[in-house]
């Protein structure tokens, strides 16, 4: 009775790890993302004016991703939008780029890499009852100096309070 | 106390495995393979239907690329080399474009490259067709009997691709 149970605890075991392994497989090819939105604590819409709301984005170590402003054309500029936006969207500001060389460009290339932060100053007239949230997409291309990832786009939910 | 120890042991490898991966796709590998060439039906830059059909008896590299990736643009100049080096041997150079703009910018970027092999247009079925293509370039050294023999994921060296595609011919 004993050897029994020993090796169905032996062959779980074996079957748990297994379909661990192909479980985390998968996700080396399809969940991956070379950038990604860090959390936000909200932002307070209360009354009238402007409200400047932040976005920052972290980038993988050894990727980067095009500036918003890339100075080849057939390159994929960053973006950020907002979804139906409830309030006028005044400006988007990119942060400044880094010129960087790669052995696959002639020029140097206007990229982002680490941590940037997308500022949006938006004109609020009054704040909309029930808004709990700013909804957007941002969109990049990544690459490192020996290969490049599909465009992407990832959701940008940023908390309202009030 | 056994049952104690496997238990730990399961954890101790799943918590390995997921810590080992970060997640990111392989920015360059070269495996052997022994794949079969999928059926596939693309439209060339001359609007003429291009297939698997058209690589019969060659050795052939089929190049999965776009005009926004900046390491193809390095491996380029070296599949125009090969092509005109190797085809009359029987072996020709694909490239499938995986841009979303369609042709206008491939087109352009075929021209200004001075392409002397068949250019297609692909999508996400032609890429799933080849087992998922997920990093750009990811580029396969076919036989000529049909079956992929190589396949490489990034940019590697040209003299790895010479000595491959020389191997089969």
């Amino acid at each position: 009775m004993r050897p029994r149970s020993r090796r169905s605890c032996r062959s779980i075991a074996i079957g748990a790890l297994l379909a661990l392994l192909a479980a985390a497989a998968p996700a080396q090819q399809f969940g991956f993302s070379a950038a990604s939105i860090e959390p936000s604590a909200g932002v307070r819409i209360a009354e009238p004016g402007t409200v400047r709301v932040p976005v920052a984005v972290r980038i993988r170590r050894g990727y980067h991703i095009n500036s918003n402003r890339p100075n080849e054309p057939y390159l994929i500029p960053t973006s950020l939008s907002w979804d139906k936006p409830p309030f006028r969207v005044e400006s988007v500001a990119y942060p400044p780029a880094e010129e960087v060389r790669f052995d696959f460009s002639d020029e140097p290339l206007s990229v982002y890499s680490s941590r940037i932060e997308i500022v949006t100053t938006f004109l609020v007239r009054s704040a909309p009852e029930g808004l709990s949230e700013l909804r957007g997409r941002f969109r990049f291309q990544a690459c490192n100096d020996k290969s490049c990832l599909p465009p992407k786009t990832i959701p940008v939910a940023i908390p309202v309070r009030r | 106390m056994q049952r104690k120890a496997i238990l730990a042991t399961i954890l101790a490898l799943g918590v390995a495995a997921l810590g080992c991966s970060s997640g990111a796709p392989v920015d360059v590998q070269s495996e052997l393979s022994d794949q079969p060439l999928p059926e596939f039906s693309l439209q060339d830059l001359d609007g003429a239907l291009f297939t698997n059909g058209d690589l019969d008896g060659k050795v052939a590299l089929i190049n999965f690329w776009a005009t926004w990736c900046g390491p193809c643009k390095i491996e380029m100049p070296w599949f125009v080399d090969f092509q005109r080096k190797y085809k009359d041997q029987g072996f020709t150079v694909l490239a499938i474009s995986l841009d979303e703009g369609g042709w206008d910018p491939v087109r352009a970027f075929a021209e200004e490259m001075e392409f002397n092999f068949p250019v297609a247009l692909g999508g996400d079925p032609v890429s799933e067709d080849f087992g998922g293509i997920y990093v750009l370039p990811t580029t396969l050294i076919v036989d000529r009997s049909g079956k992929i023999a190589f396949r490489h994921t990034g940019l590697v060296p040209k003299a790895k691709y010479e000595t491959e595609i020389e191997a089969l011919l």
